[in-house]
């Protein structure tokens, strides 16, 4: 009956379901619980930079396929727990320049249990088209949407940072959790 | 050269003193998503860029005499403390790490090489103290040659209060450190007495044990301190 009425709750929450809803509702994510991570690997390391102090608002159009979703965070809001390796991604992103890496979605498509989001990835000061699946969840009073996808530093003119001459892998995986108010 | 420990030790031994919090707030602490989210909703602002200060939360007292607001490099206006000044010293600060890593293999050659002949000198073979004299110097001039490139090297864009691999690379490089400055000492207390000696061939087996325990936790440390660093 709870998962039941938390189905009925995101579809309603995120006026996800054709006709529900005419008016479009604004989300931003709760900052500090919110997270924003990437995924980098370098040899017999698996790296997790996290950030929680981001940026992000949906716009939620009552037709879902013209929803906006925005997303913007500093470079130097990601911690790894090693402000030295930080210190070196900045470098190689160059943060000075690029100070931020940014998402804004083009398309929102429902797919499965969640919905395909596409969109462009500002980041180094390089555009591209992203693709991915989000799969949104709704609990006393809060909507939590999680997702992921990965990307490629060479991509984004990214030289890829290294230790003795050892490069880290090229790709990047990108996740996301986050939390809004109901 | 027996005394060059002294001469690069010092920008050393300022550069390496405990790393001091600047003035700059303390980040806000974070929640974790586990935890009951505080129910308040971020404010409205839009998606706007965010700009970060220029210098790290926190500097060692060198990089603060060398980099600082008011460091040497800004007084002398080689390196005014502006965006691009700080972009130019990260290329500057990677050359000289790169440059760090690389002196870091050479010493450690350097250092094993020095142990081995040292080991043999001790062993009887006295024909090769000069050669374990000649691998000692080359040793103390490339390691304080490496430590002086990341000790000097522009303070980087973050640096929190944490404990990481680098924080385990510096504690044994305090040890190292020490060992690099000890062991050249008791060598040259031995060189002294056997100068002064009637019988000059011989050495001061106890001095010269305690040279050795010396040279060899100062190569293992500094070994350590090479495997402990990771990306």
């Amino acid at each position: 009956m709870r998962m039941f009425s938390g189905i009925i709750r995101v579809l309603a929450v995120l006026a996800l379901a054709s006709g529900t809803s005419t008016q479009a509702k604004i989300y931003e994510a709760v900052k500090g619980v919110s997270t924003l991570s990437y995924g980098l690997v370098h040899p017999m390391h698996h790296i997790t930079g996290v950030s929680r102090d981001f940026l992000c608002k949906v716009d939620l159009s009552p037709d879902t396929v013209s929803s906006q979703i925005k997303v913007s965070a500093a470079v130097s809001s990601f911690d790894s727990k090693n402000s030295s390796r930080d210190s070196h991604a900045m470098e190689m992103v160059e943060a000075m320049k690029y100070p931020n890496v940014e998402f804004a979605s083009t398309a929102v498509k429902p797919e499965g249990d969640g919905y395909l989001v596409s969109g462009n990835l500002t980041f180094h000061g390089v555009t591209r088209p992203v693709g991915f699946h989000v799969t949104p969840k709704s609990e006393g009073g809060k909507v939590e949407i999680i997702g992921e996808f990965a990307v490629k530093l060479s991509d984004f003119n990214v030289e890829r940072p290294r230790l003795l001459f050892v490069p880290t892998e090229d790709k990047l995986t990108i996740r996301f959790d986050l939390f809004s108010l109901d | 050269m027996k005394h060059a420990g002294f001469v690069f030790g010092i920008p050393f031994a300022i550069a390496l003193g405990c790393q001091i919090p600047s003035f700059a707030a303390e980040a806000a602490a974070s929640a974790h998503p586990d935890s009951s989210p505080a129910p308040e909703a971020a404010p409205a602002t839009d998606v706007a860029a965010m700009k970060d200060p220029l210098l790290p939360e926190v500097m060692s007292p060198g990089e603060r005499l060398m980099w600082g607001k008011h460091g040497l490099m800004r007084e002398i206006g080689a390196f005014p403390l502006t965006e691009e000044s700080r972009e130019k010293e990260m290329g500057l600060r990677r050359t000289m790490l790169t440059i760090h890593e690389i002196g870091g293999f050479a010493t450690l050659a350097a250092m094993l090489t020095t142990v081995v002949y040292g080991q043999l000198t001790l062993n009887g073979n006295l024909s090769l103290g000069e050669t374990h004299q000649a691998w000692a110097t080359a040793t103390i001039i490339s390691y304080f040659t490496t430590a002086s490139l990341s000790l000097l090297s522009p303070p980087p864009m973050v640096r929190r209060k944490e404990w990481n691999t680098v924080s385990i690379h510096k504690g044994l490089a305090i040890v190292h450190f020490t060992g690099m400055i000890l062991t050249p000492l008791l060598a040259d207390g031995i060189a002294r007495e056997e100068r002064g000696s009637s019988s000059p061939a011989k050495i001061d087996r106890d001095k010269a044990h305690i040279h050795q325990i010396s040279g060899y936790i100062t190569t293992a440390t500094f070994a350590a301190a090479m495997m402990v660093i990771t990306f």
